[in-house]
């Protein structure tokens, strides 16, 4: 979010309506989350073939958020499917989580480096 | 924050995005001439912002709810432009300027822009703006 989004609000006399998903890259971001959720996901194979996972998520930890993070990945689950595809709202959160450490890593790298 | 500018020699490095939405049609549904807008959204925010980037159209709706909620549908073109809050501050103005004439000019309900994750309208008719 811009540092002074309430400055500029009154700047330019506009109001704001909402906030798109932090996936990086402003309003595209929303699309690239769900071309990345639909290129990593695949049919599981065996036991309960039907949803979609990411092959590499054998992880499964319980993580606490608020009734209003939970609410919003619902939504942005039910933005992200399609009638071929169903997202479901842990799967968001999962792919959100990867890409935020993956980030937070790059930086970390990057800083140490000088 | 690691210096990515000096990383790779870059002389210019911007972190906050500024997205505009150009319609195709009017609160009527009936179709504007988008491809001038487009122009001159990129004429304003190269001159003000060093640059650009039009994407092709989309397929949008927006909901009009000063008409009921009715639903406009259109093809809008998405701008992108990379720039800083200090610049957005300074120039403020003008993109305002240039929004309302865009807004006012091709009758629409709002017009639409994104400031990094803030989705921000500028609705119509202004306050205090006579009919017609």
């Amino acid at each position: 979010m811009a540092k002074n989004i309430n400055k500029l609000v009154a700047l330019l006399g506009a109001e704001v309506v909402g906030q798109v998903p932090d996936v990086g890259g402003g309003a595209f971001g929303a699309a690239r989350l769900a071309r990345l959720l639909r290129a990593r996901l695949e049919p599981a194979q065996g036991q309960r073939p039907g949803r979609p996972t990411n092959p590499t998520w054998t992880r499964h930890p319980k993580v606490p958020m608020s009734e209003a993070t939970e609410r919003a990945l619902a939504e942005l689950a039910d933005r992200l499917s399609t009638p071929d595809r169903k997202v479901s709202p842990m799967q968001v959160a999962a792919q959100l989580l990867e890409d935020a450490v993956a980030r937070y890593r790059e930086e970390e790298v990057g800083a140490q480096k000088g | 924050m690691p210096d990515r500018a000096g990383l790779f020699g870059a002389s210019k490095a911007e972190s906050t995005l500024l997205v505009l939405f150009i319609p195709s049609v009017d609160r009527d549904q009936a179709a504007i001439d988008q491809p001038v807008w487009v122009e001159r959204a990129l004429e304003v925010l190269g001159r003000l912002f060093g640059g650009a980037t039009a994407f092709p159209q989309g397929r949008g709706v927006w909901r009009d709810d000063a008409q009921g909620g009715r639903l406009i549908f259109d093809d809008p073109v998405v701008i992108n432009c990379y720039t800083s809050e200090a610049a957005l501050e300074a120039s403020a103005a003008e993109l305002r300027q240039f929004l309302v004439r865009m807004g006012t000019e091709t009758k629409q309900g709002a017009v639409g822009l994104v400031i990094d994750r803030d989705y921000l309208e500028i609705r119509f008719p202004l306050p205090g703006a006579e009919n017609g």
